[in-house]
């Protein structure tokens, strides 16, 4: 195969695993939170602010693979 | 979105190399006019090279002139193929920072005369007034000493209107945040990391910046070999710890908003590439209204992020070192100033 076909394979495969990665990662976070929530229903505000946040970073990370992923297909 | 010029591409046949998917991406560039239904107001090219300062009025001029010629993306190049010295051609992200400029600076004034007619705040000195309390009281006043907070108030509220009315921009028809350009964004992070670097200094000085270089092992209590190899460790994280952090703030924004923008072109273009109506308001129109919807989430949250991000940098690097009981080793970006939400912001609600 040449590598131009190896790019478009690992633009794909690249992409695919770093949103598994980001998925559960927000799935964790998500999780943390709802139970947090049913623990303490008055905290409620405060942790649903934390929860966006700590997605919304491991959301930047995800996107940093994604980035290299574009520019691999279009070599 | 200009998908009618993907249209005048036709399906399937693109650019070399990535195909289909790079001439969608390439919808997303900078571009020297900007486009406005089907009219194409050209923008003036400003450049310096070796002969000096020279402007053109459109692309048009620049192919038709002597010595410079256009490239790839419309840039100017010589024709003798020497380099640009400096380019500050006006593109279409220039115009929409000025844009933006110009609307935080419109809103700004109106609040002020509205604030000086009455104490009461309503109308857009209430909007403002808001903004500016939710900025100092839930992102700075929690993260920063309160000596360096009041004065650095200023510049949160900046970056956060300035990144939200760019991230804004971007969704409205025609519009474009100029945000999806890395150098936009690399440099709003090389503020944060100036001022972090220039508060470090000012409250530590040089030989309390040194320390903390090291992250807390110079001051903790430890047998001297071990804390010679602790701070033969600490001491390169620390340094890559001060240019990744800005490096990171810089690619989040830049990577979201590009990501953001990518997926609607390319649900838009799917309609394009099945050349079938029926797809298109199917298939296209809901998904990409959805993501559409999305994105005014993911502007808001992008906006917050970077404040917070950077107000929690700043007040890492004021942090007085006899407050601290030792650094965890790496653990700088998430966790720890996390807790140290008071009661107000947890009944504060989102």
């Amino acid at each position: 195969m040449g590598s131009e076909a190896f790019a478009f394979l690992a633009a794909g495969l690249g992409a695919g695993l770093a949103i598994i990665g980001a998925g559960m990662g927000i799935g964790k976070i998500a999780t943390a939170a709802i139970e947090a929530q049913g623990r303490q229903p008055e905290m409620a505000g405060g942790l649903r602010t934390t929860m966006i946040i700590a997605a919304a970073l491991v959301e930047g990370v995800t996107l940093f693979a994604l980035v290299i992923c574009i520019i691999l297909s279009g070599k | 979105m200009d998908s009618t010029h993907a249209g005048a591409h036709g399906a399937g046949e693109g650019a070399e190399g990535g195909g289909l998917f790079t001439e969608l991406i390439s919808h997303l560039d900078d571009t020297h006019e900007l486009h406005f239904f089907n009219a194409h107001v050209p923008l003036p090219y400003l450049f310096w090279d070796q002969d000096g300062f020279h402007t053109y009025g459109s692309t048009h001029a620049v192919e038709e002139s002597a010595i410079h010629t256009v490239g790839a993306h419309g840039k100017a190049l010589r024709k003798d193929g020497q380099p640009i010295s400096l380019d500050m051609s006006i593109t279409a992200n220039v115009v929409f920072l000025f844009l933006a400029g110009l609307l935080m600076f419109w809103a700004g004034r109106a609040a002020a005369k509205q604030t000086k007619k009455s104490m009461v705040p309503k109308g857009i000195g209430n909007v403002m007034e808001s903004l500016v309390l939710f900025v100092r009281d839930e992102l700075v006043l929690p993260n920063i000493d309160k000596k360096y907070a009041t004065p650095l108030v200023p510049f949160f509220v900046s970056i956060f209107m300035f990144i939200l009315v760019l991230n804004f921009l971007g969704l409205i028809p025609f519009g474009r945040s100029a945000t999806g350009a890395l150098g936009v964004t690399a440099a709003l992070a090389l503020f944060t990391f100036f001022i972090t670097q220039y508060v470090a200094f000012k409250s530590m000085g040089l030989v309390g910046f040194l320390k903390h270089l090291t992250g807390g092992i110079i001051d903790m209590d430890l047998n001297i070999f071990m804390k010679v190899l602790l701070i033969l460790i600490m001491i390169p994280i620390e340094v890559i710890g001060l240019f990744t952090k800005p490096f990171a703030l810089a690619m989040r924004l830049f990577a979201n908003m590009t990501a953001g923008h990518i997926i609607i072109v390319s649900l838009i273009g799917l309609a394009i590439m099945w050349q079938s109506v029926v797809a298109g308001f199917a298939v296209s129109v809901p998904f990409a209204l959805f993501i559409m919807v999305l994105e005014i989430l993911v502007a808001f949250i992008q906006a917050y992020v970077f404040t917070m991000l950077s107000a929690l940098f700043i007040g890492m690097a004021v942090h007085e070192h006899h407050d601290e009981e030792g650094h965890p080793a790496a653990g700088h970006e998430h966790g720890e100033h996390h807790g140290e939400m008071t009661p107000a912001t947890a009944s504060h609600g989102v």
